[in-house]
């Protein structure tokens, strides 16, 4: 399946791919709203680590076993058609069983009540963090 | 000859679905009949704090949906207990005296409170482990007001929580001298202490239960063994749970404090799996095979089973000792040795007013963490722990805030963050 692949050597932490996955995840999917109108404001799924001049994005890697849902107590964590790994909003009660299973740390609380992750953008054909990269730092693609 | 194979689960619980949904994902024809004592749909038991005080209602509870069992084709025997089993007939028997023959047999019991003995204790003791019991405590608040929670772990402390929530005066009496002792350390636990002081909550440490105090038959307070009294109208046991064993006890198959598997989750009977509370299963920490009751575990563990009943063969990994809790506002994660003390261990700590977090380290490798209110990507460390990583070059940034990938060697990183998956749970 395909999922996001981050290319270090081609990042420059420009955060871009974090603008654009909230942007993506808003209500009004408009940049200025997003941003300055819409509360509790979207947030983005990925992440963008960065120390010194090394930098890259980190998102769901949406794992063929993917621990987060084994550990789901709500059922809450489950997989759609397209085999993305994503969260059922209405079920989730923000345990932080999936948090705590998370190796690559890419699920977040949103508002502290839900859990909150990459859902590989089900409206488009890529994922908006790739599409938008300036650089190729992210890939999506089977591995 | 009957054409297919007969698969009987015993429970209704995580490992019991977790075990129905590998046989499906398997084999679409094996037979498949799961006996639950419980009458309920299948649903969720740490959710039960949460109903107790209204938060949940029984609908939300469900971890699976309405058509579960008809999608997956399972005969559900919903309210029927198995009281008794035959290895060599492959037979079980149930409540109502029908029988059941299996070719393949999940166990999947769970566990049972373990209740201590006091004096003046009767049968109307309440405890918290089940649906019922929750519904049972929900009626008994309507008339009562003030509560003696007995145990100050995790789920004493929850049934704690929701009297509270509900405005109802709650004591906890605990023999230790701190609260959560099995999942925090002694900072961690003072800051639940405080968080539960703040609501209210009265924590009464190192005693414990004496006599059950009544008045025409009506609890009316509880002496302690220090020789005080704490007056209530009602009380809960939650000192814990025990594996529940009850079926396998007078058969063949092995069993210590849990029923004894080997890695693909198969008792010493052929045929006979088990998974989930009522088993011993290998701690990867610990090196040995350890009853850890929790739902990730008797959640991988089920699907070991199924799978390999429906002949796929699968090995269970192994796990450790890890919780997700939240009391009130406050969140924590800890994972493995939280109270390791001692010469062999390393221990990093970092301590804010409202932030802790702490790794423990054994020979470079990770064998304990806590994460308190900043629980934000604790998993990095649950998957290093799992794949038995050496951190010695990188282990001092493992507190810093911008814990992540970034703190790694960059071999380290770029295996992991090109690998479709790196750890099974
Ligand atoms: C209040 C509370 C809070 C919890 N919070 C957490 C938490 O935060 N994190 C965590 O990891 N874990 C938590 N747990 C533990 C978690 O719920 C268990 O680890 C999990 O439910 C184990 O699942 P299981 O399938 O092994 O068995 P169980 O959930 O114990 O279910 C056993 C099943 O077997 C059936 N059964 C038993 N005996 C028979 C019989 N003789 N015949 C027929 N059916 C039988 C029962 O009806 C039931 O369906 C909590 C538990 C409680 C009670």
């Amino acid at each position: 399946m395909k999922v996001v692949y981050p290319r270090e050597e081609y990042c420059i932490g420009c955060k871009l791919c974090e603008i654009h996955c909230l942007v993506e995840h808003s209500k009004s999917k408009d940049i200025i709203k997003a941003f300055r109108k819409e509360f509790p404001k979207a947030m983005n799924k990925n992440i963008v680590e960065k120390r010194k001049d090394v930098s890259f994005c980190v998102s769901c890697r949406h794992c063929p076993e993917a621990p987060c849902i084994t550990a789901c107590m709500t059922g809450a964590m489950h997989r759609n058609k397209k085999g993305a790994v994503v969260v059922d909003k209405d079920k989730c009660v923000g345990c932080w069983m999936c948090i705590m299973v998370c190796p690559f740390g890419v699920i977040k609380r949103d508002g502290e009540k839900i859990a909150s992750k990459c859902d590989l953008c089900p409206d488009k054909e890529i994922p908006v963090c790739v599409k938008n990269c300036p650089n190729e730092a992210l890939v999506y693609e089977e591995r | 000859m009957r054409k297919d194979k007969m698969i009987v689960i015993i429970g209704n619980s995580v490992a019991a679905i977790a075990a129905v949904e590998a046989i499906r994902e398997e084999n679409a024809k094996t037979e498949i009949t799961l006996v639950s004592s419980e009458p309920n749909h299948v649903y969720s038991r740490p959710m039960i704090p949460g109903f107790l005080y209204g938060k949940y209602d029984e609908k939300r509870m469900q971890f699976r949906d309405d058509e579960f069992y008809k999608r997956n084709k399972v005969t559900a025997l919903l309210g029927r207990k198995a009281v008794k089993l035959d290895e060599k007939k492959k037979e079980i028997f149930l409540d109502d005296e029908k029988k059941l023959h299996y070719d393949k047999l999940l166990i999947a019991t769970g566990g049972v409170p373990f209740i201590p003995p006091m004096k003046g204790a009767e049968n109307d003791l309440l405890t918290f482990t089940t649906l019922d019991n929750a519904k049972k405590l929900k009626d008994e608040a309507k008339e009562k007001n003030d509560f003696v929670v007995i145990g100050a772990g995790l789920i004493g402390l929850k049934v704690a929580e929701s009297l509270a929530k509900m405005s109802k005066g709650v004591k906890v009496v605990e023999l230790a001298d701190r609260i959560l002792g099995g999942i925090a350390d002694k900072k961690s636990s003072e800051m639940f202490l405080e968080e539960f002081r703040k609501h209210g909550v009265e924590i009464n440490l190192k005693c414990s239960v004496e006599e059950i105090l009544r008045k025409d038959g009506k609890i009316t307070g509880v002496r302690l063994n220090d020789g005080r009294t704490l007056s209530c109208d009602s009380f809960v046991v939650a000192i814990g749970v025990r594996p529940n064993i009850e079926i396998v006890k007078g058969t063949g198959i092995a069993f210590n404090k849990g029923i004894i598997v080997n890695e693909m989750m198969e008792t010493n009977v052929q045929n006979i799996y088990a998974a989930g509370d009522c088993v011993e299963a290998k701690d990867i920490i610990a090196n040995e095979n350890r009853n850890l009751p929790l739902w990730p575990n008797a959640s991988l563990q089920g699907k070991v089973a199924g799978f390999n009943m429906a002949e796929k063969k699968d090995i269970y990994p192994g796990s450790y000792m890890m919780n997700s809790i939240t009391f009130f506002d406050l969140p924590m994660i800890s994972y493995g040795l939280v109270n390791a003390e001692g010469p062999e261990f390393e221990i990093l700590e970092k301590i804010r007013k409202d932030d802790y977090r702490k790794i423990i380290i054994r020979n470079g490798k990770i064998v304990g963490a806590i994460f308190v209110n900043n629980i934000d990507r604790a998993g990095i460390i649950d998957g290093l722990i799992r794949e038995n990583a050496d951190i010695s070059e990188f282990k001092t940034s493992l507190i810093d805030d911008d814990i992540g990938f970034i703190v790694m060697p960059a071999k380290t990183r770029k295996e992991k963050l090109s690998s479709v998956q790196v750890t099974r749970l």
